[in-house]
């Protein structure tokens, strides 16, 4: 697959609720949309099967789209981590997100509902927990509401993995 | 001098932020701020609202009591929660 391409695709539904601080289901003029507090650092985490079309050669760059509730100042952190899920791979009894990658201080848009998009990128092999085509795994977004400025939820809208 | 603990007032800060749908302007520092300046000011001035209260209220209701009435006729003034 060319640098650029669509790999996948995650809307609020796709979310696998964490056991602790879960980012929750809410709409927004009938969007359906993901909040995250800004005070405690909570997770969205989605599920999938990496498409065959990855070449696995220059990574995945995830973009993370988001509308603020109401902060119109102020910066959002947002920390994205993988998980690989193959073959007797992971125990899925427990967890094993590889480190994470961030992007950091993003001002938010100067209006409310508008919706921004950030992108964080991760290079093929250990940066993205050596998931390869065919492979499953989770993906879990955090955003850093211990670090970041702006007041009041984001409101994750989708997400979309491309081919680096 | 604010009363409220750091964490006291973070969490206020945060069920506030929470539930405005109208845009806010200002960061969580900001906002915290603002919070402990109302506190402070709360702690120097609202035993001029306790003893606004004629008797009986005066002496008969307890500064709980007088503080619940203080926040709904504030809540009802403008209009929130």
């Amino acid at each position: 697959m060319a640098s650029g391409d669509t790999l996948l695709i995650f809307t609020p539904q796709h979310n696998e609720p964490t056991a602790s601080n879960a980012a929750t289901l809410d709409t927004r003029n009938q969007h359906l949309v993901l909040d995250f507090d800004d005070t405690t650092n909570e997770d969205g985490v989605f599920r999938a099967v990496m498409p065959q079309s990855y070449a696995g050669t220059t990574g995945v760059t995830v973009y993370l789209h988001y509308a603020m509730t109401s902060a119109t100042s102020g910066d959002i952190d947002w920390d994205v981590a993988f998980e690989r899920v193959s073959d007797s791979i992971q125990d899925i009894d427990s967890d094993g997100f590889a480190a994470v990658n961030s992007v950091d201080n993003t001002t938010v848009p100067a209006t409310s509902g508008h919706v921004d998009v950030v992108s964080v990128a991760f290079t093929d092999g250990a940066d993205m927990d050596s998931v390869t085509a065919g492979d499953g795994f989770r993906m879990k977004v955090t955003r850093d509401a211990a670090s970041d400025t702006a007041s009041g939820d984001a409101e994750l809208w989708a997400v979309e993995i491309r081919e680096t | 001098m604010a009363l409220l603990t750091t964490e006291q007032r973070d969490a206020l800060r945060s069920a506030w932020a929470t539930e405005q749908k109208d845009p806010v302007a200002i960061d969580k520092a900001a906002t915290s701020t603002a919070i402990g300046e109302i506190d402070a000011w709360i702690e120097a001035q609202v035993i001029d609202a306790f003893v606004s209260m004629s008797e009986p209220a005066r002496s008969g209701l307890t500064n709980k009591q007088k503080s619940d009435l203080f926040a709904r006729i504030v809540a009802k003034r403008w209009e929130v929660m």
